[in-house]
């Protein structure tokens, strides 16, 4: 899907604000999965070379690369509306285009309540885990803090699903 | 109403809600968590929900899934897809039919290592569509060829279906990827004999151009050249992870970082660097979307025992093992005509899975074999999506003419499938030898 060049109300401004932001978070998290797994190869590398005695892998690389994933995966899902979901369209592409029209929209509207609950979901456990004071195995990162972007990646999730069905940022002749 | 009733029911409802045009992934966690919630209640559906969701996502078995997304993606924007075909048409040349051997050969090797069936079939048909129709090839033979050739990834490794059936059925990826070895050869030599046959049978406007010889030994060497980043590659991935140098994601992670070089090597801008990489984000999206919705899906198969329900209805039925094989290919060969093809692995194989397993069928051949017959979907009409890969850049020729093309490709993966399953070593022969 590409975004259209019409004019848009607040809510499309907003999520396409979202996709943006979030579009950047998730290649920023790609990248990090990257450097983190190829400079580990790297450093593994000089570490047998050098007989043990240099050692530069980053210690918790498997913690690293975990969250790097969970936050890029996140932070995709708002991006990856743009380029459209799976779908099967090959009963709703015979429907009338007004029939098919609102299929869609109903579809955003359930996929709206989804990030929502997600959200809610992962906000409950921001309070959770601060209140245990949880932290991650080997860098001792918060685990509110991680469930903290999760949760805001979701609402951003939301808010583009909430803006396809009020005022669609995406052209309508790609839905059908 | 019993577990298993719920169960049914929610699978039937799950198609039912995916041809009506819902997200696969949206589909998946729908059904999954209402399957659940009416068997154990909300409170507990909406936990599985939370949990599946977080656990997929920061899954380090799946870091690798991203990591040779972006391999595929900076190798796309290399220009390597030019160098395979020429190298390739340097050996095939002076024979009927050699340059769409020639294409399938450059799409066999790009698309490994690629890793995607639609880039490929778009930008082989970029590179080597215009050479064919100007040395005056019958249109069906050279679209059919390359939207087929485009197939042929799906089986040979680094593939990502094969990665996605590995990591949600808890096979081995090395195990998986080394079963799909000669699978791939063999589909790529019967799609070799495809081009010629048909091109003995499709004559097109034109004879062989007169200046192009049989392949000299100067020819060969050149193509060694052409071909040795792509072979490296491969000899990267598949070596480090079998010379035990590497895990699966680091099989990734260093097949990502060669491709990055390589691109950079080979001119890429950061224009092309920021494209693979908005590229490999939105695949990801994509994927792990419906891995969580596979994975709530998986939580409402297990809780209503639907497996153990369909493995005692095929009892009572007296169906064979053979017969529900049938059954289960057959029913993707069907839905492969209406839906992507990682998408519909993603799918039906938490489904069909334990089902295999219980009628006494070995889980890595099943694979294979599941996936050779996705594969079909992409080249079968009337919405493969290969054929609409090779229409965009073959504009002037209608849907009907890539149609009538690929049909002797799907009749030799008809018989490649045939020879697979009366032959599992074939498939067996590798893993075994782990």
């Amino acid at each position: 899907m590409t975004f259209s060049t019409r004019h848009h109300g607040p809510l499309a401004r907003v999520a396409r604000l979202a996709v943006a932001a979030s579009e950047l978070l998730a290649i920023a998290a790609v990248l990090a999965l990257f450097v983190v797994v190829a400079f580990n190869i790297l450093a593994r590398s000089v570490f047998d070379a050098s007989g043990a005695q240099i050692n530069l892998m980053i210690p918790g690389a498997v913690e690293l690369a975990s969250y790097a994933l969970l936050i890029a995966v996140f932070a995709a899902l708002p991006a990856g509306l743009e380029n459209g979901l799976i779908r099967v369209d090959v009963l709703t592409g015979l429907l009338p285009r007004g029939v098919h029209r609102v299929l869609d929209r109903f579809w955003f509207v359930i996929l709206f309540a989804f990030a929502a609950t997600l959200a809610w979901l992962f906000a409950n456990q921001v309070l959770e885990t601060w209140e245990q004071g949880e932290v991650t195995q080997d860098w001792g990162v918060p685990m509110w803090a991680i469930y903290v972007v999760v949760t805001i990646e979701c609402v951003a999730f939301a808010i583009v699903s909430l803006a396809e069905v009020f005022d669609p940022i995406v052209k309508e002749a790609e839905l059908g | 109403m019993d577990p298993l009733s719920i169960g049914l029911i929610s699978i039937a409802l799950l198609f039912a809600i995916v041809l009506l045009g819902a997200p696969v992934g949206l589909a998946m966690v729908l059904v999954g968590v209402g399957g659940f919630a009416a068997i154990v209640g909300i409170a507990p559906a909406l936990s599985v929900l939370q949990t599946a969701a977080f656990e997929t996502a920061s899954n380090y078995s799946f870091t690798l899934v991203p990591l040779f997304m972006l391999m595929g993606n900076l190798i796309s924007q290399s220009g390597m897809a030019a160098d395979l075909f020429h190298g390739a048409e340097k050996l095939t040349r002076g024979r009927p039919g050699g340059l769409g051997a020639a294409g399938v050969t450059a799409s066999a090797v790009f698309s490994t290592v690629s890793g995607s069936s639609l880039a490929t079939a778009s930008t082989m048909t970029k590179v080597a569509y215009p050479e064919m129709r100007k040395r005056g090839y019958d249109p069906r033979l050279a679209t059919g060829s390359l939207a087929a050739g485009g197939t042929l990834g799906i089986m040979i490794p680094p593939s990502i279906a094969l990665l996605l059936y590995a990591l949600i059925t808890e096979q081995s990826v090395g195990e998986m990827f080394l079963a799909g070895i000669l699978p791939g050869v063999l589909a790529y030599i019967l799609y070799v004999i495809t081009v010629f046959i048909m091109a003995r049978i499709w004559r097109g406007e034109t004879e062989l151009d007169p200046e192009q010889g049989p392949a000299s030994l100067a020819s060969w060497l050149e193509a060694g050249r052409l071909f040795a980043p792509a072979f490296g590659l491969f000899a990267l991935v598949m070596g480090g992870l079998y010379g035990g140098f590497f895990t699966p994601t680091e099989a990734g992670g260093a097949g990502a970082a060669f491709a990055l070089v390589y691109a950079v090597a080979k001119g890429m801008r950061w224009k092309g660097f920021v494209q693979a990489l908005r590229a490999t984000v939105e695949t990801t999206a994509t994927i792990f979307f419906i891995l969580i919705g596979a994975e709530v899906l998986g939580f409402l198969v297990s809780t209503s025992q639907l497996s153990f329900g369909m493995v005692d209805f095929m009892r009572d039925a007296g169906l064979g093992p053979w017969q529900v094989l049938i059954a289960i290919m057959v029913f993707y060969i069907v839905l492969g005509c209406f839906m992507e093809s990682l998408a519909m692995i993603l799918l039906t194989v938490p489904i069909f899975f334990p089902v295999i397993v219980d009628s006494g069928f070995d889980p890595v051949w099943f694979g294979i074999i599941a996936v050779v017959t996705v594969e079909l979907g992409l080249i079968s009409p009337p919405v493969g999506m290969n054929l609409f890969m090779v229409k965009s850049v073959a504009t002037e020729l209608p849907l009907k003419t890539i149609m009538a093309g690929v049909v002797p490709f799907i009749l030799s993966d008809i018989v490649r499938l045939a020879i697979l399953i009366l032959v599992p070593q074939i498939v067996l022969l590798l893993p075994g030898r782990l």
